[in-house]
This record gives C-alpha cells, structure tokens and sequence, in this order.
C-alpha cells in the first residue's frame, strides 16, 4: 500500500495502518538509537517510546517527509534518553575475564554466524565508530549519524533536527574532521580500506 | 609544517564529497584542490571517513515495536496550565500593585503642588483684599463669618505677632493680661476703611448691614453679653476702638437683594470669638469682637510665613495630609515579580515537555 495512503489512515486512527508504517522504519529507527546511545537495551526503549510519541502525535503531521517525521522522533527520544543518563549517570556491569579486568566489549558473546574474520573486522570497525560517535556531542552525532551511517540527505537532516541547513553543513563537516581523528587513534584496528594516514 | 584548514574550507570539502556545491565554487575548489596539497589530503580524510562511517554495520531492531493496542496517555496532573494559569495572574497581580502604587504615590505628589498654588494665590490675596475691602466694605463684612480664620500657635514675632494669637494658652480660660496685651491690633490696612459700625447703619437707614451682621441690642443686654464674655478687665485695643452698639434698639436689619445667606447671631458670635482668640480680626467682626472672648481649646501649626496670607487664606494649607504608604507596599511587589517568573519558567518547562 502506498505510504501517503497508510499515513492517512494513520492519522485517522488506523492502528494497523501506523504498525505498517511501523514495520517499514524500525530497523533504521532502531540503528538511529542505537548509534545515539551506544546500548541495545536503551536503544529499544527508545525507539519503543519513539513510536508510541509518534501515534500520539500524529495529529501534528503537516505532509512532507514522513521518515524524516519519524527520525525527528527517534531523535527526540534519543535526546531525552540522553538527559536523563545525565541527571542519574549509571555504570555498566562490564564483564570481566581471567584476571578480573572488565571487558570492555562484551560483544564476544554475540554469534551472528559469520566468519570469524568478517566477525573480527566488523566489530573493530563498528566498535570504532561507535567509540567516536561516543566522543561527539549530541548535535554533531545525531547529523552525521543521519547523513554518513542512515543515508538522509541535507534537506531531510534539516527536517529532522530543526536546523537551518547551513547549520547542518557545517555540523557535518566538523564531526566528520573529529571522526576522522579518533578513527585515526585505531589505526591497525580499522580494515585496510579504512586506514588513515596521518597527517603529523 | 602543514598549516590547520579553515573552517570555511572543510564545509566546503565536506560539501564537495555531497556534492552539495554549485558548479561555481565546485570548479573553484577543484582549481585550489590542484594546486594545495593540504586540501587534497584532508578530501582524502574525509573521504575515507565518510566510506568507514557508510560501512558501519546496521543494527536491526531485534523486534517489532509495533502497537499492540492503541496507547492511553497516562493521566497525570498537567501543570502547564495550572502554571501558565498562575503566572498569568502573577503578572496580573504584579502590574496592579505597580499601578496602585504609582497612583498612591502620585497624590501625595500632587497635594504640594495645590499647597503651592495656593500659597501663590495666598500672596495676592491681602493685597486683593485690600482693595476690596476699600471698594466695598460690606462685601469684606460678609466674607468675615464665612471664612475660619486660621488659628496660630506658637509665640509671635514681631512679624507676626499682628495676627498671630499667642497659642501658648490654647484652652485656657483666662488668658494673661500679658497675652492679651501682646495681642496687637488688627492692621489697618486690612481693615476696611469706613467700616460702618450698628450704629451708623442705625443712623442711616439706606445703609443695609451685610449678611450676618449682630442684631443690636439693647446696651444692658450687650453690656451683660460683653461682661459675660470678657472676663478680663483689660481692655483691648479692639474693644476701645470698635463702639458697641448703642442702647437705641433698632428694628433688625434685613437684606435687600443680596442672595447671601443670613446669619444669625450665635454664628457671629462664634466666628467673632474664634477672631478674638487669634487676634486676627478679619473685616468686619472687630465690632462685636469685643464683646466675645474664646475659652475653648483652639488648634493651629507654627507659622512660617506672612501670617496675612495664612489668615486670610485657610485653603492655603493642603487639605489632604501626605497619605503615608502601607508598608506592605513597599515589598509587596518583589515577591510577585519573583512569582511570576517562577512560574513563567515553570510553564515554559512544562511545554517543553508537553512538546514531546
């Protein structure tokens, strides 16, 4: 079914036409929070708490992009859920090996049925990342995670973020020089595609 | 050694890698990327970054979040209203007790400046008397009982000391013979000139006594009247210089078209008695003054000036009093000007949250 279709329904109180609508933004959604927050566990919760906003919100729909709707969503969930670590600072239970040191990836424990070789590489890279994402603040991660990792162009981030876009591109640009130092930090971690030379 | 690339030159190289530039600064940028090797390496940075970041693995939602049931909104207590309702009011409440009090403090503000005004009036006024008082004798006459003339304490000066009544006796039933002589006649400048005593208007039957003028009687009566009111033996100046009237009765004097009010004798009497306390006989009442003295407590304020123009003008002083501000007043407002920005920050805080 068309998605102008389905939101229409939608906003008229279709629940079944919202959970389609549902099904076809959740993984990117979810990898939108998940990159914000760096947690599975806090990532569901707010992309739950996404979704639940948006069907209260739809009322507020004006037209346009409905994924950048969507996104606007997940990124205010990401902002509150963010806050509130904030305020209450928690520390995770690490696990730790033989020698009571805490892992500080836990990600071993994961089987997603690759290679161990394919297994190995993306887990650097993503960790890699995720470690830089980690390092930027809110604003700088939430564009470059729309523009680099989701695939949104400009005008979309701009809807997403309520940012002029003049804003976006110079967000954008500044992350992507951060990012470009931290990942250079990882060096012979990173794949060889993505080794960067450094500049000193 | 490398120099830092401007800001102005990553947006571009960023927006280059978008491809988000025009075809302008696009070949712009492409000519610089040929000739500064810095540039190139930073593209090559950022390219790099961009195709890592592309690259990062996708995380799926491990399940469907879609909505099982249409979710209620929890009911809760929602306090933007309740706040901006509040603050509202705070507000409200704020201005009127601003403009409560700037109108509270502006009255005060304008009672000086009626006193003002009239003590300028106050200052022609004896002079404008004066020549009334010589135009038209009768007309000062009827304005004597009329006006209360104003009551001085205090000890007289040699300014004063012509109109001032001693006050240092207010109340007392006999004044000092001392008082009494300090007592100086009333000027004649103020009195009207020719002032026609009872007598003359008995002799003359076309002269028609003002408004208030003390019905004659018989000399014994007045005698007695004068006796009964002047315990004191001393004589004063207005007593040997105002005849009483004379022991022929005459038939009571009316008024012939003059719309004034007619006054009776007792009301004479007490204006004539409150003239002889303060010794500020105005026109007219120097007749009969001698015959009345006043025992009660009387009233007055220290003079600071030209007693002629206090006494003729007993509008001279504010008749409104400074009004003192409530205390309350005073910080009253600071506690509603907090208030509501208390609760103006806490509608606001509570929108944002509604905004979710």
């Amino acid at each position: 079914m068309d998605e102008t279709l389905l939101i229409q329904y939608a906003v008229k109180g279709d629940l079944d036409a919202f959970n389609r609508l549902v099904l076809a933004y959740q993984d990117m959604a979810f990898n939108l929070a998940y990159r914000m927050l760096g947690d599975n566990a806090t990532a569901e919760d707010a992309t739950q708490q996404a979704f639940i906003s948006a069907y209260r919100s739809l009322s507020s729909y004006r037209g346009g992009s409905f994924r950048a709707w969507v996104m606007r969503m997940v990124t205010n969930a990401c902002y509150d859920e963010l806050r509130r670590q904030k305020r209450h600072p928690e520390t995770p239970l690490e696990p730790e090996n033989n020698e009571e040191e805490e892992i500080e990836s836990p990600r071993w424990m994961a089987d997603d049925g690759a290679s161990p070789e394919e297994l190995a590489e993306a887990k650097e890279l993503d960790q890699a990342i995720q470690h830089c994402l980690g390092g930027l603040s809110e604003e700088f991660r939430s564009v470059v995670i729309l523009v680099d990792i989701q695939g949104m162009d400009y005008d979309e981030v701009s809807a997403v973020v309520k940012t002029p876009l003049g804003t976006i591109k110079s967000r954008l640009a500044r992350a992507r020089q951060k990012l470009r130092h931290c990942l250079q930090g990882f060096g012979e971690l990173l794949p060889a595609a993505f080794r960067l030379e450094s500049e000193d | 050694m490398k120099q830092p690339i401007s800001s102005r030159d990553l947006e571009q190289l960023s927006a280059y890698l978008d491809r988000q530039l025009d075809a302008r600064e696009r070949a712009r940028l492409e000519a610089r990327l040929q000739a500064e090797p810095d540039l190139r390496e930073t593209l090559q940075g950022l390219h790099l970054t961009r195709s890592a970041l592309r690259r990062a693995p996708i995380h799926r939602a491990p399940r469907n979040f879609t909505l099982k049931a249409v979710p209620q909104p929890q009911p809760r207590f929602r306090l933007f209203p309740v706040f901006s309702l509040a603050s509202a009011l705070s507000a409200l409440f704020f201005v009127i007790t601003l403009a409560g009090q700037f109108l509270l403090t502006g009255a005060p503000a304008a009672a000086p400046a009626a006193y003002t005004a009239n003590q300028d009036t106050a200052i022609t006024q004896p002079a404008d008397m004066e020549m009334k008082a010589a135009e038209a004798p009768q007309t000062a006459l009827m304005a004597a009982p009329t006006e209360i003339p104003l009551i001085i304490w205090g000890t007289p000066t040699p300014d004063s000391g012509a109109l001032m009544g001693t006050g240092m006796g207010g109340g007392e039933p006999e004044p000092s013979p001392a008082a009494m002589n300090a007592v100086e006649p009333f000027p004649k400048t103020l009195l009207p000139p020719e002032t026609p005593t009872v007598a003359a208007y008995a002799e003359s039957p076309e002269l028609t006594p003002p408004a208030g003028e003390v019905t004659p009687q018989p000399e014994g009566e007045a005698q007695a009247d004068s006796t009964r009111a002047m315990p004191s033996e001393t004589p004063t100046p207005e007593s040997t210089a105002t005849p009483l009237p004379t022991a022929t009765p005459l038939p009571t004097p009316t008024l012939t078209g003059t719309p004034e009010p007619t006054f009776t004798s007792t009301a004479v009497e007490m204006t004539v008695a409150q003239a002889q306390n303060t010794a500020t006989p105005p026109a007219g009442a120097a007749e009969s003054a001698s015959g009345v003295s006043g025992s009660g407590p009387i009233l007055g304020t220290q003079p600071t000036r030209d007693d002629r123009q206090l006494t003729y003008n007993n509008q001279a002083l504010p008749t409104h009093p400074p009004r003192t501000q409530p205390p309350v007043q005073d910080w009253l407002p600071l506690p509603l000007a907090l208030l509501s920005l208390i609760f103006a920050g806490l509608a606001i805080f509570f929108q944002r949250k509604e905004r979710l």
